[in-house]
């Protein structure tokens, strides 16, 4: 809503507002997975809370990409629905996928080495991240359920073999974003941007503290939640 | 990628260098704000 209304304020077109406020609504997954890995609160009571928001918001993203794309391109009404129904319907069934043949996923990587381990993981965390992306689905959604399905000790291997390849494509990933940004371009929006940004740092920060506050968490964790929800990606990384 | 989406549009190229303002901003404030909103208060 703040960026919608910020888009209006400024004179925007309509559609042009709407995108603001899809850029001020997400998080940024890549981000917080980085903030929480670093900062050692993966184990935090909150931590379940925070990556539910940004799987919810991930999964509402299939709804919001493609109707925000019809109001740009003046597509009509119902293939911009039947394009929804096509990514709500990727996005359950790589869920329901997931948790049926998890288990057998897991017995299937098991008596691996370490280096076919990571291998099939990786290749398969792509395979999906890349299908769910085809179809509109967040590709983070797709990664997630890849490890939503592994358990047991497949996990725990897993968790090990992957922590240099997860580092490296951290850095690839802030990487790449500073190259998305022009410095010349931000002068002359630096003022609304910075206003902009005080007014979805705190609403942010709000919906962390709620939600928190809803799951049974203490101050200081809803002080958490909100703070590390902060950061937007502009993206579904 | 969703200001990319309106590229096309009047307003496209003022969405773009907001976005990335903006991104660029809670990109930095957010995960300082994690690391400091749990730190102890000090004592005098």
């Amino acid at each position: 809503m703040p960026g919608f209304v910020t888009g209006l304020l400024l004179g925007w077109e309509t559609p042009a507002a709407i995108l603001l406020g899809g850029v001020c609504w997400v998080s940024s997954s890549g981000i917080i997975a980085k903030v929480l890995h670093d900062l050692e609160r993966l184990g935090n009571r909150e931590t379940p809370t925070i990556l539910n928001l940004v799987v919810i918001e991930d999964l509402a993203m299939a709804v919001y990409l493609p109707i925000a794309g019809a109001l740009v391109t003046g597509e009509g009404l119902g293939k911009t629905v039947l394009t929804v129904g096509i990514a709500l319907a990727a996005a359950g069934t790589i869920l329901a996928m997931a948790l049926r043949f998890g288990g057998h996923l897991s017995a299937l990587l098991s008596p691996g080495s370490d280096e076919a381990l990571l291998l099939a993981v990786f290749g398969l965390t792509l395979l999906v991240g890349g299908l769910a992306q085809q179809l509109d689905v967040s590709a983070a959604i797709g990664a997630f359920v890849v490890g939503l399905a592994l358990s047991g000790p497949v996990q725990h291997r897993v968790g090990a073999v992957i922590g240099p390849l997860r580092d490296l494509f951290a850095a690839v990933f802030f990487l790449f974003f500073s190259f998305q940004i022009r410095p010349g371009d931000l002068a002359g929006v630096l003022a609304p941007a910075a206003a902009l940004a005080v007014v979805v740092l705190a609403t942010k920060a709000f919906t962390g503290w709620k939600a928190a506050e809803w799951a049974g968490i203490g101050p200081r964790g809803r002080k958490r939640a909100g703070a590390t929800l902060m950061a937007r990606g502009e993206s579904r990384s | 990628m969703i200001a990319s989406l309106g590229v096309s549009l009047a307003d496209g190229a003022d969405l773009g260098a907001l976005a990335a303002a903006l991104v660029l901003i809670t990109a930095v404030v957010g995960p300082v704000a994690a690391r400091f909103v749990d730190r102890p208060a000090t004592a005098r």
